[in-house]
């Protein structure tokens, strides 16, 4: 009896001893009437606004992570040394340029390759002096460690053609810490370059073969991360001007410059409240999964009793908690462009 | 008559899962984005709450108790997302 008393929380049932109009009510599982599913929210409020409050006056108890420009750097090498590629070597000039970009995008509040005020990441990379033939950029945001970073863009095609580019052979990279579109966070930009030196594609080398004294710059025009397919390599004339539209840059690139290996510079930036998301998944997976399990169950218990009925808002139900968990399993912290 | 009702109420269903089967593309197509993919649950439960109440009152069944279970639930998914995406 106890027994059958405490199933009544878990499964639909009838009571004797209530009747309407000679027959007996069916009931839902307790766990799943109105101030049961109002009980869930109201633990799901408080839990929302503990973890605010508690990232806004102490994240440290969330926990902290600090990574470094040398973590996603050698995770990258790592990712290239697994396709059977060179190492990208770390170039002061392009870290310098993936720091300026991070310090525009918190200062102008823009999370894109372009800034509101039209600057491209190329633009970025000509002003720390840095004279390319290839370019390319990825950013990453509110990471909690450097692996998730190198792998979100590993999971993204045209990130992960970046990374795996064998026209790159230059990396730097800025990981920055600021307040961007009103959250604290974490910015991650990597700069991808060969410098005209390096230039080793056989037709470009036929067609400078003076690259000191050519003007000749190939670069990559699109703001996409992904950059330096060879189909999108543009070579430009000595007259800039026989197509200006494809000119990423206004003042060609007259004298190649050396390679400009730096290995000293890294930068890093902390991550406070690392495990809010963690638990933040956590607590939704178990209370909607906890909902979700129930109304399972009522299906399962109505289709193997025939005195019981199906509730018409049950199979709705199960739709909204099962996309919810679905959303919430899949979910990833961070985002990459 | 009753064939007519359990049609519509298939028909009823397949559009509800329909609109679940678009929102889990679109929270994929949208995974880079986590105000993109909170944006998207939103719509959905906006898209669930609008089929509830339709559903029911078309079947002359909704009473204080339906809609309020129909309102937590989007309250739990709502926050669910919320806690997720705008964390």
């Amino acid at each position: 009896m106890a027994v059958k008393k405490f199933s009544h929380h878990f499964v639909p049932h009838h009571h004797p001893s209530k009747k309407y109009e000679g027959k007996t009510i069916q009931h839902r599982a307790h766990l799943l009437g109105i101030g049961a599913l109002f009980s869930y929210a109201l633990i799901f409020s408080l839990v929302t606004s503990g973890l605010f409050i508690i990232r806004v006056s102490a994240p440290k108890i969330l926990g902290t992570i600090t990574f470094s420009t040398d973590q996603i750097v050698s995770l990258t090498n790592q990712k290239r040394a697994e396709n059977g590629l060179p190492p990208l070597s770390f170039n002061g000039q392009l870290a310098t340029a993936a720091s300026q970009k991070a310090g525009d995008m918190f200062a102008n509040n823009y999370w894109a390759h372009n800034s509101p005020a039209g600057k491209t990441p190329w633009s970025f990379i000509s002003a720390a002096g840095y004279k390319y033939v290839y370019a390319g950029e990825n950013l990453a945001r509110d990471f909690s460690d450097a692996s998730a970073v190198v792998n979100a863009w590993m999971n993204s095609p045209s990130h992960k053609e970046n990374i795996l580019d064998k026209n790159f052979r230059e990396i730097g990279v800025a990981v920055a810490d600021g307040k961007l579109d009103g959250h604290e966070g974490i910015l991650v930009v990597q700069m991808f370059g060969s410098a005209i030196s390096q230039a080793a594609t056989p037709s470009l080398a036929k067609a400078s073969p003076t690259p000191v004294a050519s003007p000749t710059v190939v670069a990559e025009l699109s703001p996409k991360p992904a950059v330096s397919s060879p189909a999108q390599i543009v070579l430009v004339s000595p007259s800039p001007t026989e197509s200006p539209s494809l000119i990423p840059e206004p003042s060609p690139v007259v004298v190649a410059t050396a390679p400009d290996i730096v290995t000293g510079d890294n930068s890093s930036a902390t991550v406070l409240a690392s495990r809010q998301f963690s638990i933040a998944k956590m607590v939704s997976l178990s209370i909607v999964g906890f909902i979700f399990s129930l109304f399972v169950l009522e299906v399962l218990v109505v289709s193997r009793r025939a005195h019981l009925k199906l509730r018409a808002s049950t199979v709705a139900h199960l739709g909204l908690l099962g996309f919810v968990l679905l959303v919430v399993w899949y979910a990833v912290q961070g985002s990459v462009i | 008559m009753l064939m007519n009702s359990k049609l519509i109420e298939k028909l009823a269903h397949t559009i509800l899962y329909f609109g679940f089967v678009v929102g889990v593309v679109a929270v994929y197509m949208a995974r880079a984005s986590g105000h993109g993919q909170l944006l998207i649950v939103i719509i959905l439960v906006a898209y669930y709450l609008i089929w509830g109440f339709s559903y029911h009152s078309a079947r002359k069944d909704l009473s204080a108790r339906v809609a309020a279970e129909y309102l937590i639930i989007s309250l739990i998914a709502l926050l669910s997302a919320f806690i997720i995406f705008a964390s």
